[in-house]
Parts: structure tokens; sequence; C-alpha cells
């Protein structure tokens, strides 16, 4: 009865959208509208050699000759992509030499947000409580990375990406834009050419990461679009575990997050990569709030080679995203776990695809959506198996809960086979909370809000025990407070 | 009313989807028919009025759809429809066309469609059916057309309260087949079956597009469509069951198992559902596969050839849709024409 106990507090304690401050620091930011001497702009800001300036404006040539898509269940004002910052950051400050010389308010902030940027603070918790390491992301800017020198020593290389370019060009270069080209899509083009910061982590051959890592992504500035990029390396036989989460101020305008994330996993190396999405979903009314329009994918490159996506989706307005695996290593695994949660005015089209190409590949699909309010959720995945696949192996499973009448949930899997020993199966179902389950809990001396956040606990519980042990404590309160006041 | 999205006229390429249609994304009309086919003069004469099998028979192929009703109206409740089209051999003959069937309150009919054919043909036929309170449909189809053949067979339907429409769809592909069917449940409490099993071989491509709107409360849908794919043939399953806001106390059911039995084959499905109503029960499963091997070694092990065993699971897997059929007569002739068609695929 604790974690219900526990999801009642905080259900109590938290009225709306918990972290919708905005704070006010000196900012700098690029001109507005987007134009070629942006591009320039954004890789002079960043002292970027002439190859990634090339590889920028060549996207953004892309970018110009592409149209933006409209297939997906979601309806949104589209974006004028002239009337956005491209480039906004904390102003910089000479140079750091340690965390003591950050902005303090931009500290606050983190220490506001509960993510602890000292390591010391950390190392001062508990006895025995795991570490990690954090790349914190604000604005179009990586403001800090925890865990460096400890991470060095045992040869990862965790830092922002645009550091990468300059102290690892070879690498960057190597992987860049191989899993997901600049070509891709609309938004992957227009990433291409703007994206700001994010992070990049190497773990090399055979080493486990000592530690988890996150990266924190907070959109403060109005007006600007987050475009942020984010490569993993995973080389033989290494193994790492990589959480992601996001917040942003309420605002009444629509602001637009673009990001690319790319994942390498080499021989037998493993990657587990976890998001909780919590970009400000808007008012109940449907106003303001981020498009979350994210292309996520994972290239199992080597033979054994495993990723894991684990997702839970709070949060944006509109959410348009499909975490992929390329499943091309032969006895490679693909795994993608997902919870999203829409309630007021949210939409949600998200779900995976995965691209069986090796040999006995496999891949597993959990999916639970969950609509309240006026919101709607859309589960849409693939599942494909090219003719040497054989004896690839799926199962997919996507369960849809609605609340209310009002709401919507849509399930759109594609299943291609072209090989006979490929074996896939696929199972969906659509249905409301149970009302013998909830007069139980009720009679039980639960209140319907309670008794609805136990429910549905229960019911995306799969996932969330795919989620590494801190995540999934916020998770699920994060879950019952996205369902707040979507009973009765 | 729920009908087609697209117009499509078969004498006119420019109406011809493609595969960038996200309705037609698996099968490519354009591509299979790259010119447009030659209007046929219907020369063709009406068969005369002839009893088969106990139904009344009646002739509309060649894209003759205009005499339904009148024919539904003198079937007594049992009507064979002989879907006959003729093409020419080296030219492509083209076929289209239209027509209506009404059932009354409580009145039923055992509707029978037999599509065949010979050399060169594109057709594109639809059939609108509209069904009053109570008024029972059972539809079956048998889609045996030449391998030279390119078919696009569209129906829609509209439900009652308390009427039942099932519709069985047995099919073994052609050059082009597709088989669409846009339900718009709007009675209260109607019932839907829309089944299907297919057995394709050789380069067949077979389509079965169903889309059903629940517009009204109470309505049940089922579906079960399984099939078998050999050689190079592809085989299709697009299903969406859209339930609108209100439709409250839906029952809705879609399944699909494919089984593939060699390399080369392929299956493309698209179960969707989109829904808008909270007070529903909705799943769909899909489940593409080989032949289970550990059911070939239990057959085996009891003494069955190779050979025997094989032709033993695949005819259990796809007769369960025909033994579903109600009437004894028409589920006999199904099952003979199963039996007749499976024979080309036992020997591997």
């Amino acid at each position: 009865m604790a974690a219900v106990k526990e999801t009642i507090d905080t259900v109590q304690k938290l009225e709306t959208y918990e972290h919708g401050f905005v704070s006010d620091i000196e900012m700098e930011y690029a001109p507005k509208g987007l134009n070629a001497d942006i591009v320039r702009f954004i890789s002079a800001r960043k002292n970027e050699p002439e190859w990634m300036l090339e590889y920028r404006l060549a996207a953004f040539e892309r970018w110009q000759s592409m149209d933006e898509p409209d297939w997906a269940k979601v309806n949104y004002q589209k974006v004028d992509y002239q009337d956005l910052y491209y480039y906004a950051a904390p102003k910089a400050k000479p140079k750091l030499n340690s965390l003591d010389e950050v902005d303090p308010e931009l500290l606050a902030v983190y220490a506001k947000l509960g993510i602890p940027l000292k390591e010391q603070e950390v190392l001062a918790g508990v006895v025995g409580s795991p570490k990690y390491a954090v790349d914190a992301v604000f604005d179009s800017v990586s403001v800090v990375t925890t865990f460096k020198d400890e991470l060095k020593k045992h040869g990862v290389i965790f830092c922002a990406i645009s550091e990468a370019i300059r102290e690892y060009p070879e690498l960057v270069k190597q992987y860049l834009g191989t899993v997901v080209p600049v070509s891709d899509n609309y938004f992957a083009a227009l990433n291409a050419a703007v994206f700001s910061d994010g992070s990049f982590v190497y773990v090399p051959e055979g080493v486990r990461c000592p530690m988890e890592l996150s990266t924190y992504f907070r959109i403060n500035a109005e007006n600007t679009g987050q475009f942020e990029r984010t490569l993993i390396i995973a080389d033989k036989g290494a193994y790492v575990s990589y959480l992601e989460g996001c917040t942003a101020p309420m605002r009444d305008e629509n602001q637009l997050h673009a990001a690319v994330v790319e994942l390498v996993a080499l021989e037998d190396a493993e990657i587990k990569y976890s998001t909780v999405q919590n970009w400000y979903p808007g008012d109940a009314e449907g106003k303001g709030g981020i498009y979350n329009f994210v292309t996520k994918r994972a290239d199992c490159r080597g033979a054994r080679s495993k990723v894991s996506w684990t997702q839970v989706e709070t949060g944006s307005a509109v959410t348009w995203k499909y975490p992929s695996c390329i499943l091309r290593g032969d006895d490679s695994v693909g795994e993608f776990y997902s919870i999203a949660v829409t309630n007021g005015m949210q939409q949600a089209d998200t779900g995976t695809k995965m691209i069986h190409l090796g040999k006995n590949t496999r891949s597993r699909i959990i999916a639970k959506g969950i609509s309240a309010g006026r919101s709607s959720s859309t589960y849409r995945g693939l599942v494909s198996a090219h003719a040497k696949a054989s004896g690839s192996r799926n199962f997919t499973q996507c369960d849809s809960l609605l609340i209310g009448k009002t709401c919507a949930s849509h399930t759109v899997p594609y299943v291609e086979s072209d090989t006979a020993s490929a074996q896939f199966e696929h199972e969906a179902t659509t249905t409301r909370l149970s009302e013998d389950q909830l007069f139980y809990a009720q009679q039980r001396g639960l209140t319907q809000e309670e008794a609805v956040a136990l429910l549905v606990n229960g019911f995306v519980r799969d996932v969330l025990q795919e989620l590494p042990m801190e995540f999934a404590v916020e998770a699920q309160k994060l879950v019952a407070i996205s369902l707040e006041g979507s009973v009765g | 009313m729920n009908a087609p999205a697209r117009k499509l006229d078969i004498f006119d390429p420019a109406t011809y989807p493609t595969r960038r249609d996200e309705e037609w994304k698996y099968s490519d009309l354009s591509r299979a028919l790259r010119e447009a086919p030659k209007a046929v003069g219907l020369s063709h004469i009406q068969a005369e009025v002839a009893d088969f099998n106990g139904f009344y028979w009646h002739c509309a192929g060649d894209g003759q759809l205009g005499g339904l009703q009148e024919a539904v109206n003198q079937a007594k409740g049992r009507l064979y429809l002989d879907m006959g089209d003729f093409g020419t051999e080296g030219e492509v003959s083209g076929y289209q066309g239209e027509g209506h069937i009404r059932l009354g309150a409580g009145e039923s009919l055992i509707l029978l469609e037999d599509y065949t054919g010979a050399f060169d043909y594109a057709a594109h036929t639809t059939i609108h059916f509209e069904l009053a309170e109570g008024a029972s449909l059972i539809r079956v189809v048998i889609l045996d057309e030449p391998e030279t053949a390119t078919s696009v067979r569209r129906s829609t339907v509209k439900t009652a309260p308390d009427s039942v429409y099932k519709q069985y769809v047995f099919a073994t592909g052609a050059a082009f087949q597709r088989f669409e069917t846009h339900v718009d449940h709007a009675g209260h409490g109607a019932v839907v079956e829309m089944n299907g099993a297919y057995l394709l071989k050789d380069k067949a491509h077979f389509d079965y597009t169903t889309r059903v709107r629940h517009a009204e409360i109470d309505g049940v849908t089922n579906q079960l469509i399984k099939g078998l794919v050999k050689d190079r043939a592809t085989a299709v399953f697009q299903g969406r069951i859209l339930v609108e806001r209100g439709a409250d106390g839906t029952d809705a059911r879609m399944h699909h198992q494919s089984l593939m039995l060699n390399d080369g084959a392929r299956v493309r499905a698209k179960p969707e559902l989109e829904i808008y109503a909270d007070d529903v029960q909705c799943a769909h499963g899909n489940t593409i596969g080989a032949m289970d091997e550990a059911a070939l070694f239990f057959c085996q092990s009891r003494g069955m050839d190779e050979a025997t065993a094989r032709a033993l699971l695949m005819q259990a897997f796809v007769l369960p849709v025909a033994e579903q059929i109600e009437d004894e007569t028409v589920r006999d002739m199904v099952l003979n024409w199963i039996e007749h068609k499976a024979g080309g695929f036992y020997g591997l």
C-alpha cells in the first residue's frame, strides 16, 4: 500500500504541471527566423569545424526541398518556422572551470527540478544509492555534465555533442547521421541543419558503463525551438543505460521540440534507453504546450546486440515519435516498452518500428496507451521481416485504456513479412476501466480518483518494471498526476 | 455513408491509386494496370434463368449489375450470382458495373457470388447492400479468377437495428485482386461478420480490405481471416474498425492469421482500431508464421508421412472459416471448392 499512499499524496500535493515555472536568466539569442546565415551562426557559436558546417548547410538545403508530413493522427496549428529562435543560450561566462562558476540561477533551476548537478550531492546521499551522471541541456546548450572524469577512467566518453564534435571529430564523423540520415524525414533534416546540443556517449569495447547516464532537457526561453541531437555508441560487448528527462515552462504559445536520437550497438553490445517525457502539455483547453516531433532510432549493427527503448510519455501537447530498431546483426534483439498518457487536449501518435534484417532477430513491443479528457492517443507501429531475416520473432501487445466519453484511442499496426520462418504475433485490446475493479477498490475505502490511480498503475506495470528504479517511482507518480481530474 | 473513399474509374488511368495512397499502400493498381482496358460492348447474352442446387441463378458477369434487385425478388431467399467475366486473349477487356440489393424488414437472403473468368480482363464492380430492420444476409463470395485477371470488387453495406450481415470470402488471388467491404454499422444491436480464407500460390495477389464504422450502440463485429501463401504470392489484409463517439456497447473483434509456406511469399497486414467511445470491447490479433513444426512432428510420429501431415495441417488451418457457414448446402460447396483448390498446395 506504500506506493498507493505515495501516489495519493502526490496527487493531493500537486495541482497542475509541476515544472511550469519560468526562470529569468540572461540569455543570448540568434536572430529570429531560419536561413543559411542562422545555420552558420549556430555553427560558429559552437566553434564547429568546417565539415560540420557543410553537413548542416547540406541538410538545410535538403530541408527546404521537403514538405512537412501530415499523415499522423494529430491536428495542430502548423509551425511558422520563420517565427522561432533557433538558438538560445544562457549568457556565457568566460570559461567554466568547475561547477561553482555556473550561474547560480541556473543551478537553482535544476535544484528546483530535483536534478543533482553537484557530484557531492549525489555522493552525500544515502549510502549505497546508485550514482548517475547528468548532462543538463538548457535551451540550446549543455550547461554541465557531471562525473565526466570518473567515467573517463573507464574509457567512457560522456559529454555534450558540441564538445564531442570538437574533441572527438573522428568518432562523430564515423557515426553521425548513419542511423537517421539527413534526408530521413522533414524534422530530421531540420534537426541536422540547426541542432544545438544533446549528449554524446561512447562506451569502448568490453566496458560496462559503471553508472546510469542521463540527460535532462529543459526548454526555458520563449519562442525557441529545441533541437537536441543525441548519439550513443556502444562498442563491442559494451553496456550502457541512458535516461532522458524533459520539462518546459507553461506558456500560451506552442513550442517546437524536434530531436534526433541515434543509437549504434555493435557486436554483443547492449543499450538501454529510457525516456520520461514531461514537456508542458498545454492547459485544459489545449492552449500552449510543446510539439514533440522526435526521430529516435537504433541500429543493432553487430551480431547479438540489443537495444531496449522504454518511454513514459505524459507531457507535450502533440507527441509524434517512433523509437525504432533496425535489427541488422544476426541474433540481435530490439525491445520497446511504452506508456503514453494523454489528458486534456493532448494528442499522441507514437509507437515503434522493428525492422528485422538479420537472422534469428527478436523483438518485443509492449505499448500501453491511456486516454482521458478530450485527448487522443494512437499506437502506430511497423514490424517487418526482410527475406533474409529467417527465424525472426516478434511479439507485440498494445493495450489501450479509455477514461471518459470524449477521448479517443487508435491502433494502427503494420505487419510485413517476406520470410516463411518469421513468426509474428500481434494482439491489441481497447477497453475502459473495469467497473467491477473500480467498485471493489472504492468499496475498500479508496476514493474514485485513488482507485483510478491504483488500477492505472496496475495497467502500466509491465512497462514500469522496465524502467531503472529511480525513474520507475517518478514515472508512477507522473502517470497518476497526468490523469488527475479525468474522472467524474 | 461509409462509401469507398476513392473514386475509381477503370477506364480512366488518372483515377488509379498508387502506393502513395495509404489505402492502397500494399496493392498498386497503377502498376498492375498500366493503361486503360478496352471497353467492351456488351454483346454478352444474359443466361437463361435456371436452377442451381436449389438457388435461383442469375448472371451478372461482365459488369452487368443492373438487375440485381429483381433477381433478389425472384430468388425466394437463395440467390446464385454468376459473376463470370470473359476477356480477350492478348488484349485487356474492361468491365465496370454497380448494383444494389435491398432487403426489407425481416427478409433474409443467402447469396452466393461466384467470380470466375477467362483470359485478360480488368473488372471493377460495386454492390451496395442495404438491410432493413431485422433483415439477414448471408453472403458467400468465391473469387476464383484466372491468374491473368485484374479485379477490384467493392461493396458497401448499411445495417439497420437487429439486422445480421455475414460475409465469407474465399479467394485464390489473381494478377491483382482486391475485395473491399465498407460497412456502415448504423443499427442498434446489428451483427456483422466478415470472414475470409485465401489460398494463394504462384504470383497471385489478393487484398482483403474491410472498413467497419460503428455509429450506433450495441453493434457487434466479428472477423476471422485465415490464409495460406505459397511461392511468390502476396496476401494483404487491411481491416479497420471505427467506433464513433456514443457507439457504446460495441463489441468488435478482428483476427487475421497467415501461414507462409516458403520464403519469397509475402504477407502484409494492417489491422486498425479507431475508437472514440469508451464503453466498448475491441480487440484484434494478427499472426504470421510458418507451419508448426511440433504439430508436424506429432502427426509424423503417429505414422503419417510428411506430405499427408502437411496437407492435413494446411486444411485444418483454413477450414474453420468455411465451417462457420450455417447453410449446409453452401458449406459443402465451399468445403469441396477448398479441397479442390488446396490440392495444389500440398506438394512442396
